[in-house]
Parts: structure tokens; C-alpha cells; sequence
């Protein structure tokens, strides 16, 4: 069981490495206090979370994930409707993280219950901020209560 | 019902139409033929009876006539009371008298048999039985008596059709030198003359004045007939050919409609999996140069320095390249309802948006009273920034002490809101108009202006692609007094 004082789990869903390595640079660099997880694909994303809250001593469920679009095997797409579809998945927020910046997946995203929607910026500190204030914003003010 | 069963249905039913028209011509012409036989048959059942009436008056005028008695006429039995009924010539002959229906009934009879026309005098009160009436004759009578004067019947006689006319005959004063006797007195209803005539020549002529009508009629009715099934036949025909270019019209729509779907989906789905790498390959680069700004490599290898420098360039390319292919992609679908969108209301939008621009060139913007567009408001409002914004940068005197003007107007020509955006540039030369709306398409920079500002040069392709998905039309003219002309149109109603 975590307390308050935990630091906050992300859970990265993203199957290109060279973006895993961005979004851990961009959380060290912008010093954010967490633990991040990475899986590579929304199938893999959901066993995580059916583990987190099947097993006893596992850490709990993210405070937040991170979710790529396009990805094999089960898509952004897919596992954000999964998630929400999952009583026991459904508070936790989602925020989406893909190259699009095409309408038709921003709105769909948001229709599927994404808490979020960001374009990750070719300009690096634009997408280290990106990353610093998506997570300031969340963990400040959206921390969710773990139950017993 | 199908345009088949309409024409089947037009097709009997005109034959239908046009065989009651020559049926009801020959149903006239045979009514008329008759009617002409008829009319004849009583002109001349008059003759006869007026020759009839004339000669018995004739005959009334002389009290009768004397005549030789032979063996076909014997003295009147009915004349027994009249004095000197037969008398004898100073040489001998014996005469006797013949009173007018005696006469008549042997001239009649003698007529007849020459002539087929039948007459008879006859009468309710007879002197001599064999002058007396039949049924039809009987009936006659019966209706002189009441105040009628002439009754005629077309009829059969031992089935032969015959004319029957008879007149009233009334008393005069010769008459009553033989039928005081009975009571009449002058003016009184005495009997009747009654002429048959034969009917059959008549008839005959009448047949054949008809059957002369019915072949070329036939014939007319036959080509008729023959002109409406060619005319079915070349309207079925042209029918299936339509049907059938309907139906390929329609496959190769579908098949178009397929095939551009499958286009755009190709090219959204490349567009976004080239917009990943070229997005990392930015970062990287940035990356590496961050990492190495205070290595001696880069300050020092001019070869490091290049390289970087040319993927950072070119990876900046491509993702403006790709950016603008989802851009180009975007602008065929509607964002948000199409109705009438203020067109002024757009346009003001986008003037704010480029007060900066405004006044880094020093233009000046005088936008009209614009008619109403039929387009999303998104879109309207990107059409406008793209004209605007392309006239900022390519529509600058060649003059700069000259103030770049941008005039916006705009029109109703029937269904359809027309604008243009003008500057006061150089124009563009007439082998460049169309192309400068094809995708990719950049302006070789000795014959037109050209800055490092242009992009990729998909703005005016883009604004195509909108105006186009609206069935609208876009075009260049260049200005006589100088400076270039966009004209954009954009139709009310939806064209399927």
C-alpha cells in the first residue's frame, strides 16, 4: 500500500524507444519527482494495470498515463476506450501523447476520455516543458486517492 | 414505376388513341354515307309524291278520264253510282270511267314495275277495297287525322330495306264529283299517297363510298400504328443505352469515389507515420547540438558543423513538407456546418490576426461589402488567411516607396458569392496562373516573386482544395492598371 509521500507513478505507453528516452530526459531534466513505468503497446499497458491491482505487493495503480496513438498489436485508441470501459481503471487520467495534430484524432481522443491531448513538438524544450508542466499540472492537482 | 413500364404504358395507350381517332373518322364517314343515301332516297320519295299528288290533281281537274275498256281495265264497281260511269264514242268504242285512284293505281303499278318505286292512294273510307292500307299506311291515317302531314320510315319490306313516305291527301272540290257520297267536304283529311322507295342502290352507293374511304384510312391507321412501335423501339432502345451508361457512370463514380478514398487514407496514414520520424529527427538533432555546443568538435570540425547544420535544415523541410500535405489533406472536409457564413465577419478575423504582418509590410486593406459564403466558417476564415497572407507576400509593388494595397470584394452572380483579393504587385505572368495552385508548386524566383517566406508553396493549393470540395472555382487575373486578381466562387446548393 503507497502513501501520500510516494512519489508519483507515470505510466509511459510507447513503443518507439528514441520517445521513451525523450520523455525520461525530459522528467529528469525537468526534475520531476516520479516513477516511471514503460510498456510498449496498450495490450501490454492493460496487463500492467490488471497486475497492479491483482497483486498485493505491487505499488498501485499510475497517478497518470502517458499514451502514444499509434502503436502494434492494441492502439492508443483501443486501450483508452479499454481503460475507460474499466471500473477499476476509469479515474485514472489519460493523456494523450502523439505526433498528430490532426482534428479527427484530437476530437476522438477527447470522445474517448482522454484527460488530455498533447502534440509532441519537434522543438526539444518545447516538448522537455510540455512534459514538466503536464506533470506539474496533474500531480498537483489531480493526485488520486489510493483506497485501502 | 420505371421509365420501361412508362414507355409501354405511353406507347399502348397512344395506339389506343390513335386507333379511336381513325375509327371515329370511319364512324363518321359512315354515318355521313348513309346519311347522304337516306337524304337522296327522301328527295326523291318527294318527287314521286309531288308527280303522284300532281297527276291525281290532274286527274280530280277532269271529273276523271274516259278510257277504252280492255281487259285490264274494266269499269270501276265502286263508280256504280255515278251517272254515265261508262258511256259510248258516236263510232262505237265503249269508254268508262276512271276516277283518280283507279289511274293512279295502274300507272303506280306499271312504275313500279319499270322502276322499283312503289306508290299507292289508299284511305281509311275506301270506294275500291284493293287501294286498302296496310298496317304502316293504316297507322298513317290514323296520325293525318290528328293534324300530322307527312310521315316517312326507313324500313324492310319482305327484308328489303325500303324508304316509306307518305303525304296527306285532302279533299277538293273535284274530288267530290265521286266521294260526296262518303260525307267529305273540302279541306277534310281523305287519305294519303304513299310512295316506297327502294333502298338498296342507295345503300350500295353509300357501302361503296364508304368501303372507297376505308382502305386509305386503313393504311394511314397501319402507318400509325408502325410510326408509334418504331418510335417505342428507338426509345427503348435509347433507353437501355442510357440505362446502361447510367449504370457504368455510376461503377466508375464508385469506383473514383473508392479509389480517392483509399488516396487520402494512404496519404493521412503516410503523411502522420513520416511526421513521427521527421519529428524525432528534429529533436535529436537539436539534441546533438545541445550536447556538443561546448564540445571542441563542432567549433572546431567544419565537416560536424555542416552536417548537423544540413539535418537540422532538412529535417525542418520535411516536417514543413509533411505538415502541409496534412494541411492539403485537411482541406477537402468540411470543419463544422456548412451554411451561410458572413464572409466580412471571416475576412475582419483574419485582418486582425495579420495586424502584425499588416504593418510589417505597410500595406494597406480595404475590404468591401462581401455577400454571404456558402462554407464552414473554419475554412472560410482559412481561405481569406491564405489569399490574404499570399498577397502580403507576393503581391508587393516593384516600387517600394509605393503603399501595397489588398482590396477585397465581392459579388452575387446567380446562385454563386464571387471574390477577389487584388494587389498592386508585378502580376503574375499568364504561364504561372494555373500553375501556382498546383500542390508543390513554387514560382521559379527570376520571373516572379519569391522570399524565404513562401513555405512550401501549398497555400494556394489548399485554398483550391476548399473551394473545389464546395464545387466552386478559383483563378488568377492580372489587373490592367497592374497587380494580380485571385477570384474565388462559391455556389449555394449542394451538386451531387
Amino acid at each position: 500500500m503507497r502513501s501520500r509521500s510516494d512519489p508519483f507513478q507515470i505510466l509511459l505507453v510507447e513503443d518507439e524507444s528514441a520517445d521513451v528516452h525523450l520523455v525520461r530526459q525530459a522528467l529528469k531534466e525537468g526534475e520531476v519527482d516520479c516513477s516511471l513505468q514503460h510498456v510498449v503497446d496498450g495490450f501490454e499497458a492493460l496487463e500492467f494495470l490488471r497486475r497492479q491491482v491483482e497483486s498485493e505487493r505491487s505499488p498501485g495503480l499510475p497517478d497518470l498515463i502517458l499514451l502514444d496513438l499509434n502503436m502494434p498489436r492494441m492502439n492508443g485508441r483501443e486501450f483508452l476506450a479499454a481503460v475507460k470501459a474499466d471500473v477499476r481503471f476509469v479515474a485514472i487520467p489519460v493523456v494523450v501523447l502523439s505526433t498528430s495534430a490532426v482534428e479527427r484524432d484530437i476530437s476522438q481522443a477527447f470522445q474517448l476520455g482522454a484527460a488530455g491531448y498533447i502534440t509532441k513538438p519537434a522543438d526539444m524544450n518545447e516538448f522537455f516543458s510540455s512534459i514538466h508542466q503536464l506533470c506539474r499540472y496533474w500531480f498537483a492537482l489531480a493526485r488520486l486517492p489510493k483506497g485501502d | 414505376m420505371t421509365r420501361h413500364q412508362a414507355l409501354h404504358r405511353i406507347t399502348i395507350a397512344s395506339m389506343l388513341i390513335w386507333t379511336a381517332i381513325i375509327g371515329s373518322i370511319l364512324a363518321w364517314d359512315r354515318y355521313h354515307a348513309f346519311e347522304h343515301a337516306e337524304e337522296l332516297a327522301r328527295k326523291e320519295a318527294h318527287i314521286h309524291f309531288n308527280k303522284d299528288l300532281s297527276f291525281r290533281r290532274w286527274a280530280t281537274r277532269h271529273g276523271g278520264v274516259y278510257v277504252p275498256i280492255d281487259a285490264r281495265t274494266q269499269p270501276n264497281p265502286g263508280l256504280a253510282h255515278i251517272p254515265e260511269r261508262d258511256i259510248e264514242t258516236p263510232s262505237g268504242r265503249k269508254l268508262t270511267l276512271m276516277n283518280p285512284a283507279y289511274i293512279m293505281r295502274q300507272t303506280m303499278t306499271e312504275y313500279a314495275e319499270l322502276f322499283g318505286v312503289q306508290g299507292k292512294i289508299t284511305s281509311l273510307k275506301l270506294i275500291n277495297p284493293n287501294n286498302a292500307p296496310d298496317a304502316w299506311e293504316e297507322a298513317a291515317l290514323h296520325r293525318f287525322a290528328q293534324g300530322v302531314t307527312e310521315i316517312s320510315e326507313f324500313t324492310e319490306i319482305d327484308g328489303k330495306p325500303v324508304l316509306r313516305l307518305m303525304g296527306a291527301l285532302k279533299t277538293e272540290t273535284g274530288c267530290l264529283k265521286c266521294h260526296a257520297f262518303q260525307g267529305y267536304k273540302v279541306g277534310d283529311v281523305r287519305g294519303g299517297i304513299d310512295v316506297t322507295v327502294p333502298m338498296h342502290a342507295y345503300l350500295k352507293d353509300a357501302k361503296n363510298e364508304f368501303v372507297k374511304n376505308v382502305l386509305p384510312l386503313s393504311g394511314i391507321w397501319v402507318l400509325g400504328l408502325a410510326t408509334l412501335a418504331i418510335l417505342f423501339f428507338e426509345v427503348r432502345n435509347r433507353l437501355r443505352e442510357q440505362q446502361r451508361a447510367e449504370v457504368e457512370l455510376q461503377q466508375k463514380n464508385r469506383a473514383i469515389s473508392r479509389s480517392n478514398a483509399d488516396l487520402t487514407r494512404f496519404a493521412e496514414v503516410s503523411a502522420h507515420h513520416l511526421m513521427e520520424p521527421t519529428r524525432r529527427l528534429m529533436s535529436y538533432a537539436q539534441r546533438l547540438r545541445t550536447r556538443l555546443a561546448n564540445q571542441p568538435v563542432l567549433s572546431e570540425d567544419e565537416e560536424a558543423r555542416l552536417a548537423l547544420t544540413t539535418l537540422e535544415h532538412d529535417a525542418g523541410h520535411l516536417r514543413s513538407l509533411v505538415r502541409d500535405i496534412q494541411l492539403y489533406l485537411a482541406a477537402g472536409v468540411a470543419r463544422g456546418e456548412v451554411r451561410l457564413e458572413d464572409a466580412n465577419a471571416a475576412c475582419s478575423a483574419v485582418e486582425k490576426r495579420l495586424t502584425d504582418q499588416i504593418k510589417a509590410v505597410g500595406a494597406r486593406l480595404e475590404i468591401q461589402r462581401l455577400p454571404l459564403a456558402r462554407l464552414d466558417r473554419a475554412r472560410l476564415t482559412d481561405l481569406f488567411a491564405i489569399l490574404l497572407e499570399n498577397a502580403l507576400h507576393h503581391g508587393r509593388p516593384i516600387d517600394p516607396k509605393v503603399t501595397p494595397v489588398i482590396r477585397v470584394e465581392g459579388e452575387r452572380i446567380d446562385a454563386t458569392s464571387r471574390y477577389s483579393v487584388s494587389d498592386n504587385g508585378p502580376g503574375i505572368a499568364s504561364e504561372y496562373r494555373e500553375r501556382v495552385f498546383e500542390i508543390f508548386e513554387r514560382l521559379a524566383p527570376a520571373s516572379i516573386r519569391v522570399d524565404d517566406n513562401s513555405g512550401t508553396g501549398i497555400g494556394l493549393s489548399i485554398a483550391r482544395r476548399i473551394i473545389e470540395s464546395r464545387h466552386g472555382r478559383i483563378w488568377i487575373e492580372n489587373l490592367s492598371q497592374g497587380g494580380a486578381r485571385v477570384v474565388f466562387e462559391l455556389p449555394d446548393g449542394e451538386i451531387s
